[in-house]
């Protein structure tokens, strides 16, 4: 999941957004701002979901750095969201075109349900904020079958 | 990651040393065509020379955009360099920001666009011939084959008020009256397309149509989509892939930017549907005097060319997100197609296998289980968000509420009701497939933090 993001792309941007952040109550108009340092950056799918969160939290009067800590944990929340949906997804295929069995579409999507409500937001936010892709190696490990469920 | 780079020539010209050792030449005339006839159309009076440029920078964006694949972590480095002839232009500060601003945001890529001045300062003919349509035209409309754009372009005014520009790469049937804007006149050629995603369309689409809306002294530009085709990609993105914002306000504001700082020209993309149903256009059509069923079935929604659907004339596949979207539509406005429409018809069938073992080949049918279960389950998810609470969809009501000049309030009412009506005519849709259907063994798990 977090192996997916570009980190090299995406931890210069929120250092940045950062700063701003600790600055930004002298900002007048922290929504220009803050779309002019997303322009600066280079796009990304999960700098865009940032930015839509972001500049609703400043459009909401909310303060500069409760608005980029929540906004980045609404971010991690969609990231975990569409990634256990592409999971989803696969396991359906795989169904479908033949390579899992019935029993095991419905051990895999049942491990999916419980290995991704147990990963928290917050974790994966804090994992961005520090740009650190080895947060979630231990509970990634690879397991041995789909009889396996999430570590405690 | 390497840049991808583009150095486009024009036509004729030899390449000699001038372009970086490792770009890709593309030269005008050869691997950008221009169609003489379709060319031909936009070559009247107000014709100018920044408008020739554009239709050159919209083909360059395209063979970039097709021509370099996609990393799985979606965003590439473009480079591309593109000869013009309105070289001071091109060249202001405020243009240069403005185009970035609208390709990045819509395809997700680095775009580094850089002009140098073209030889041929007349490539094309000028016969200035004025426009002639008889009666002045009040809007334009973006029109391809779909079911949309045979709606709300008559839902939009008066026919003959209406500017119809086709957004199609080829030349389709062709509407009384219609002798102008009749398609894109450039085509790329002569490279291997191995990107599918072609998000720049969007560009070359809204490009295109103000080009031909200037040279019309029509402003107003209607985009067709309904709310599902317009915001359910931004809604609901795919992991790791950019949200798809070809019809979403905040692109068109960017667009329209763009549009201003390099054509001088002051155009309005309005989308009247933006907070309907694609179901509940299609019933406002049919409310219309004159018009019928027949209209809505005779158009065509399907996206595929491959030979899945070229059984016995061209077909929809079925299964799509854009036929499911259709059924879905026209199912919603009550409307009955003939059996025949779709290569893969029975949504009743228990097992996927059965329903899809019309399709000769595996390697077809486990592409349209992928296409088919990612297009139902997108479907679903946009009903399930009718029932989040306001705090959920506050983001996405926000980023519309700023790019229509509404409040996040009223935006977000508009949001939640066309979301729960989506939602009505989804589960309509899904219960008239019947309990056993294997549409509803497609839905199977959720997204992080609702229920499921």
């Amino acid at each position: 999941m977090i192996g997916d993001v570009d980190m090299k792309a995406f931890s210069p941007l929120f250092d940045e957004l950062k700063n701003h952040a600790e600055l930004a109550q002298m900002d007048p108009d922290p929504v220009t701002t803050v779309e002019t340092i997303f322009e600066n950056h280079a796009p990304s799918p999960l700098a865009d979901a940032l930015q839509r969160h972001l500049i609703a939290n400043f459009r909401d009067q909310i303060s500069p750095d409760k608005a980029l800590s929540e906004a980045l944990e609404n971010t991690a929340k969609e990231w975990i969201g569409t990634t256990k949906n592409r999971l989803d997804e696969e396991c359906i295929r795989a169904r479908e075109l033949g390579g899992m069995s019935r029993e095991d579409y419905r051990k895999g999507i049942e491990r999916n349900r419980e290995t991704f409500a147990a990963i928290k937001s917050c974790d994966l936010s804090g994992a961005l904020a520090t740009g650190n892709k080895r947060a979630f190696r231990q509970a990634v490990r690879k397991k041995a079958g789909v009889d396996v469920g999430p570590e405690e | 990651m390497r840049d991808k780079r583009l150095f486009v020539i024009e036509k004729g010209q030899n390449p000699g040393r001038m372009h970086p050792k490792d770009a890709v030449i593309a030269e005008v005339g050869r691997h950008i065509h221009f169609n003489a006839a379709a060319l031909d159309t936009f070559d009247v009076k107000g014709f100018e020379a920044l408008h020739y440029d554009m239709l050159v920078l919209c083909a360059a964006i395209e063979f970039v955009d097709r021509r370099w694949k996609r990393p799985l972590g979606w965003r590439r480095t473009l480079d591309v360099a593109v000869p013009v002839i309105d070289l001071k232009t091109w060249q202001k500060p405020d243009v240069l920001k403005a185009l970035h601003s609208v390709l990045n945001h819509l395809t997700g890529d680095a775009w580094r666009l850089t002009f140098v001045q073209a030889k041929n300062l007349s490539p094309i003919g000028s016969r200035q011939m004025p426009l002639d349509f008889g009666k002045a035209k009040t809007f334009a409309v973006a029109y391809s084959d779909g079911l949309d754009s045979r709606a709300v372009s008559a839902l939009s005014g008066n026919e003959a008020e209406a500017l119809c520009i086709r957004v199609a790469g080829n030349r389709q049937r062709r509407k009384n009256g219609d002798s102008y804007f009749t398609q894109i006149p450039s085509k790329v050629k002569g490279y291997r397309g191995n990107e599918s995603s072609f998000r720049s369309r969007g560009f070359q689409f809204a490009a295109v149509t103000a080009i031909a809306a200037q040279l019309s002294g029509v402003t107003r530009i209607i985009v067709p989509e309904s709310g599902q085709g317009a915001l359910g990609p931004v809604l609901l993105p795919l992991h790791n892939i950019y949200a798809d914002y070809r019809n979403h306000p905040a692109f068109f504001r960017k667009m329209e930017r763009f549009i201003k700082a390099v054509l001088g020209y002051r155009v309005r993309f309005e989308q009247p549907r933006l907070w309907s149903t694609k179901g509940q256009t299609l019933r406002a059509f049919l409310g219309m005097v004159g018009k019928s069923e027949q209209h809505l079935t005779s158009t065509h929604s399907c996206w595929q060319t491959r030979r899945v659907v070229n059984v016995g004339g061209r077909k929809h596949c079925g299964l799509c997100a854009a036929c499911m979207l259709r059924r879905l539509s026209l199912h919603a406005a009550g409307v009955n197609e003939a059996s025949g429409t779709y290569v893969v018809s029975d949504l009743a069938a228990a097992d996927a296998s059965n329903a899809l073992s019309v399709i000769s080949q595996k390697a077809d049918r486990d592409i349209m289980v992928e296409y088919g279960s990612v297009g139902a389950r997108h479907l679903q998810h946009l009903a399930d968000m009718a029932g989040l609470p306001d705090d959920a969809l506050r983001v996405h009501a926000s980023q519309i509420a700023a790019a229509t000049a509404a409040t996040c309030e009223e935006t977000l009412n508009k949001l939640r009701t066309m979301l729960v009506t989506h939602a009505g005519e989804w589960r309509a849709f899904l219960s008239a497939q019947g309990d056993q259907s294997f549409l509803k063994s497609w839905m199977d798990g959720g997204r992080y933090g609702r229920s499921e």
